[in-house]
């Protein structure tokens, strides 16, 4: 919120709330926000687990990106999708700085695998906390309380269905050997979508243009 | 070629208002039938995209309105931050329960769904695409198409559903915007333009076209452009749009020929919309598309194929769902011989913007051409109990009569309750009443109907 009320993006107003901001400014620019904020201020403090947070954070952006384009394709709400996608593991860089403070704290050792096993635990949970805490849109908390089950979300199964398309073709783009193109094309979540496979594939043209966007976001 | 090479009797493509009613109709005269729908819901664009969807803002957008309008009773604003899905919260429920009611419908009928894509073989061979890739080829001995319509996209707008949406993505927007841009001005571009208005967003409409609503008379149009600019709203006839951007930063730039430059936070581009037939593969089946982008049939719905019919937005206007159901039906009774009734031209129209439209047989400029000098009575809402008292008196009603004030050839409202007090007018023209049944009927008082005695009254003072 600071730097959405520098003279640079709103000369004539102050924002009070997330919603304001974006209502006024779009999401272009408070995502740009957001993420200078979020990387630019090195949010968490996890030594030795740098890399592994870079890497969240990339996926969580590429996530973004990709249901970005899966909602303009169904023509449903880009912002939504966008929001929902970047936040969509934001617990886990949290959860991982509040188990390592922790151990140090109660002098545990802990091996990597514990950590991560903890990681993906509560990450979730924390994740939905924190969407709440900050007030987002009642679509964005939906879908992203919805994540991890999406034939069971209340109101949103379409965006918290793109919202996971969007997570599986960023785990498809960043990490092939994990998630191969031919399993991509068999996700469920593509018949919830009614995403043909013609679809999909003009979908999936969009790989290198979305490979630019992140770039230019994670520089 | 014998019942049994076919899989059915008649095959619907599409299951919008026209799809739905012509699939009830051929059932009902024991056929086997069944109906394609691409989308995993069911009830087309009409359902999902346009008709309820809007409908339901528009409900929230009228009690705003009423709200604002009686500030005595209650100091009414919405806030900057509201969300796009609490001003259509109770769609949810209004689709579950349409969803549910049609579902029951067809089963009852028992019309099979298949969700899938169609695409023609030949012209009596469907091939089914699943989402997920399966193919099957389907017979039928008639297949009907009702496949609907989407948005036209003109060159100069780069829609993106995101600053600058279509008819079909414009409910999609996660904020009450403050401001709006509406490309058009037709009846999707006058109806989302006055919803929006009237919940407080700052609209601006644009059109090539002097007027609004160009298909209606000028003191009905004059009425709603008048009732637009009073609740806060722009209005910019013979506009030509040259060039539509957004600006990178908050604002959606819409330059015009003269120079003029718009700036607003959303832009929703109501350009028509065109048959959706993409990807049936028409010619496989012997069919094409006319220089309008449509499927031509003639006076009884069947295509230039014998055994092919279409209904609905695919063959254009009126592109109403009340027309396009009983399209359907009717082609379903033509293709099967079977007799439909008397339904002529009489298709009443409806405009819900606010304030509402709504006209059915002739409008005075019409009635003008084809009858020389007929006789108009008009009555204000203004002159009717019921209008005063509900504040409904920026509304009008007119009646148009052949030149000697007897036969009624038009009935044409702007106003609220416009879209259901038409219908009276609509049935003394179905039962070719003269205008006098209008004096000699007693109405419930006080109602807007009155309107009608006072029209008709007008008439009778007129008669040579």
């Amino acid at each position: 919120m600071r730097i959405a009320n520098s003279a640079a993006y709103t000369p004539m107003s102050n924002l009070v709330s997330l919603q304001q901001a974006i209502a006024r400014l779009g999401m272009g620019v408070i995502s740009e926000i957001a993420l200078t904020a979020a990387i630019g201020a090195k949010m968490f403090n996890t030594p030795g687990y740098e890399t592994h947070i870079a890497s969240v954070w990339r996926h969580a952006l590429a996530t973004s990106l990709w249901a970005k384009e899966v909602a303009r394709h169904c023509r449903s709400n880009v912002e939504v999708a966008f929001l929902a996608g970047l936040l969509h593991s934001i617990g886990r860089p949290a959860i991982l700085q509040t188990i390592i403070e922790l151990a140090k704290k109660e002098q545990v050792v802990l091996t990597a695998e514990d950590i991560h096993q903890l990681e993906n635990t509560y990450c979730h949970r924390l994740s939905v906390a924190v969407v709440n805490l900050w007030k987002m849109p009642t679509l964005v908390v939906e879908a992203v309380s919805s994540y991890t089950d999406y034939n069971n979300a209340l109101t949103t199964s379409a965006q918290t269905a793109q919202l996971t398309v969007g997570a599986r073709f960023a785990t498809h783009m960043l990490t092939p050997e994990k998630l191969d193109k031919e399993t991509l094309f068999v996700l469920p979540a593509l018949t919830t979508l009614n995403l043909y496979q013609d679809e999909v594939e003009s979908l999936l043209k969009q790989t290198d243009t979305i490979k630019t966007r992140l770039e230019g976001l994670s520089s | 070629m014998s019942d049994a090479e076919f899989d059915y009797d008649v095959l619907v493509i599409g299951s919008g208002p026209a799809g739905q009613k012509s699939a009830i109709q051929a059932a009902k005269a024991d056929q086997r039938v069944a109906i394609v729908e691409l989308d995993s819901l069911f009830g087309g664009a009409c359902v999902h995209r346009g008709t309820i969807p809007s409908k339901t803002l528009r409900e929230n957008a009228l009690r705003v309105k009423n709200m604002r309008q009686n500030a005595a009773l209650a100091d009414f604003k919405l806030g900057e931050d509201t969300e796009m899905v609490t001003l259509i919260d109770r769609l949810d429920e209004v689709l579950k329960s349409h969803d549910k009611y049609m579902r029951k419908q067809m089963d009852r009928n028992k019309v099979e769904r298949i969700h899938g894509r169609a695409s023609f073989i030949d012209n009596q061979t469907i091939r089914i695409t699943k989402v997920g890739g399966d193919t099957s080829d389907v017979r039928s001995k008639t297949i009907i198409i009702a496949a609907g319509s989407y948005p036209r996209t003109p060159d100069n707008i780069p829609i993106d559903h995101e600053h600058i949406f279509d008819s079909d993505s414009i409910l999609s927007m996660l904020y009450l915007p403050s401001s709006l841009t509406v490309l058009g001005g037709g009846v999707i571009a006058s109806e989302y333009a006055t919803i929006f208005q009237a919940l407080g967003v700052k609209v601006t409409m644009i059109d090539r076209y002097p007027t609004p609503l160009g298909f209606l008379d000028s003191d009905m149009t004059d009425i709603f452009a008048k009732a637009f600019t009073n609740m806060g709203g722009t209005w910019m006839g013979s506009q030509n749009v040259e060039k539509v951007y957004w600006d990178g930063i908050s604002e959606v730039v819409t330059e015009c020929a003269d120079g003029t430059v718009i700036r607003s936070q959303k832009l929703l581009c109501a350009a028509g919309r065109l048959a959706n037939v993409k990807g049936l593969q028409l010619e496989n089946a012997g069919l094409a598309l006319n220089d309008k982008g449509l499927i031509s049939v003639d006076e009884n719905l069947r295509t230039i194929v014998a055994n092919i019919y279409a209904a609905g937005d695919v063959i254009g206007p009126p592109s109403l769902a009340s027309a396009s159901m009983e399209q359907g039906r009717r082609a379903s009774c033509n293709a099967l011989g079977i007799n439909t009734g008397t339904m002529g031209q009489l298709i009443p129209a409806g405009i819900y913007s606010i304030p509402e439209l709504s006209s059915v047989g002739l409008t005075e400029k019409q009635a003008r051409e084809q009858y020389g000098d007929v006789i108009v009575g008009i009555a204000s809402f203004a002159e009717v109990a019921r209008g005063q008292i509900s504040g409904n008196t920026e509304g009008m009603l007119k009646i148009v009569a052949d030149p000697q004030g007897k036969k009624i050839l038009g009935v044409m409202l702007v106003g609220e309750g416009a879209t259901e007090v038409v219908h009276i007018g609509h049935m003394a023209m179905l039962c070719d009443a003269d205008v006098d049944i209008f004096v000699e009927s007693t109405f419930n008082f006080p109602t807007l109907a009155e309107a009608y005695r006072i029209a008709a009254l007008e008439i009778l003072a007129k008669r040579p």
